[in-house]
């Protein structure tokens, strides 16, 4: 290994010894990565930059990111829970024997809505990759509550549980993108909220829908939940960014 | 901090006394000169409508830190096709430049430093210029130590060989 090979791999673990300032001191292509703290500049514009955000201080009271996810939470649970009261209860009232795991898996889709937001707007990044893991288990909870039992309805007439997955979560969906704007894009955390917003409208078939085969609600429940949340991080990515903040 | 975040005006005049110079110095060196300020203002501005994310008892550099590097990696993203000139409009000789406020900071490190890739850019200046650990710059980009070093040995690696090109040049 050469000297300044050597010098570039112990600047690079924080592990410069003697010997490689000794290096550098005499070495004029590493001498100038040698660490070295650059001096504040103070620039008159300062003056200007610091008076503009005093204002914008005054202006803008604190919003507590709780406050935040407690809204979407509030969001999201409405809108699913009116959105089951109107499509109805059919699976519910006709699979008696499986209302245990029906009961188990709308817990978990519950929970799914519910909680996103408080996952994806934590300033802890962590907590959104919990959640995203977790979310993505969702789809063999919901063919877990599903009898196998197919629906007389043809391939053609099942699309309008699609249809209802993404009209469903619009609602829940346009605030959250509100809120993903009011932070640095952050793919991670987009996912999470975005799935969050369409578990509205799975919630709401879960009760509803009476196909319970596994390649209907892979593919007419959770395929159309997950291109939703894809598409959604896709559009937050292009909407501008109002703050900054990670 | 926390008394910033309750709104009180004494405080963030403290905070921005304290670190607004060195972060303008910063971003001067990833987004260019002329962005800086706006770049700085869009910075403070965001802490300021968003202080309701910040995690009490949490560093506030690093996080002050990490705010501007967003705003300077957004900043790139919408303006990096307008920053691109045309070749006829690049002057044949580039007039040496006015000496730096830092007289230590060279300029051929700086236009070295230029032609890194950002993660790069951004990995060697938090660490060289601004003094930040690995973890912490890990921690403010949102990504892993290790990731960070491989971005800086890359980094250093590339540096060093462009520096010994502008060496080598007649």
């Amino acid at each position: 290994m050469s000297p300044h090979q050597r010098f570039v791999e112990h600047l690079s673990a924080d592990a410069l010894d003697a010997t490689d300032r000794a290096h550098a001191a005499e070495c004029p292509e590493c001498r100038p990565l040698l660490p070295r703290e650059a001096p504040s500049t103070a620039p008159a514009s300062l003056e200007a930059i610091h008076a503009r955000s005093v204002e914008a201080l005054r202006s803008a009271p604190v919003r507590p990111w709780r406050r935040d996810a407690l809204l979407l939470a509030g969001v999201n649970a409405v809108v699913a829970v009116g959105a089951t009261a109107a499509l109805g209860e059919a699976r519910w009232r006709v699979s008696t024997d499986a209302r245990p795991r029906l009961l188990l898996v709308g817990a978990l889709l519950f929970g799914t809505l519910t909680l996103g937001g408080m996952a994806a707007l934590a300033p802890r990044r962590r907590h959104s990759l919990l959640y995203l893991v977790l979310a993505l288990l969702l789809p063999v909870g919901l063919v877990f509550a599903g009898d196998g039992v197919m629906s007389p309805l043809s391939t053609m007439q099942a699309l309008p549980c699609a249809l209802n997955v993404v009209v469903i979560a619009l609602l829940p969906l346009g605030a959250a993108l509100l809120l993903l704007r009011r932070m640095a894009f952050d793919g991670r955390r987009a996912a999470a909220l975005a799935l969050a917003s369409g578990a509205t409208g799975l919630f709401a078939l879960h009760w509803h829908c009476m196909d319970g085969t596994a390649l209907h609600l892979l593919g007419f429940h959770a395929l159309p939940w997950l291109s939703l949340a894809a598409v959604a991080v896709g559009l937050r990515r292009l909407l501008p960014t109002e703050s900054h903040v990670p | 901090m926390e008394r910033f975040v309750h709104g009180e005006e004494s405080a963030f005049s403290e905070l921005f006394a304290r670190h607004a110079p060195r972060l303008h110095g910063a971003l001067r060196r990833i987004v260019g000169p002329a962005a800086a300020d706006d770049v700085l203002q869009s910075t403070f501005l965001s802490i300021v409508r968003a202080r309701g994310r910040y995690e009490p008892g949490a560093p506030f550099r690093p996080w002050l830190y990490a705010v501007g590097i967003n705003a300077a990696r957004d900043h790139l993203r919408r303006h990096r096709h307008e920053e691109l000139q045309p070749p006829e409009d690049l002057p044949e000789r580039v007039a040496e430049p006015e000496p730096l406020a830092d007289p230590g900071l060279s300029r051929v490190v700086e236009r070295a430093l230029a032609q890194l890739p950002d993660s790069q850019r951004e990995a060697i200046l938090l660490h060289r210029f601004e003094g930040f650990s690995f973890r912490e710059i890990g921690d403010l980009l949102g990504v892993s130590e290790t990731a960070v070093k491989v971005r800086a040995h890359r980094g250093y690696e590339r540096l060093r060989v462009l520096l010994a090109a502008h060496r080598g040049e007649p």
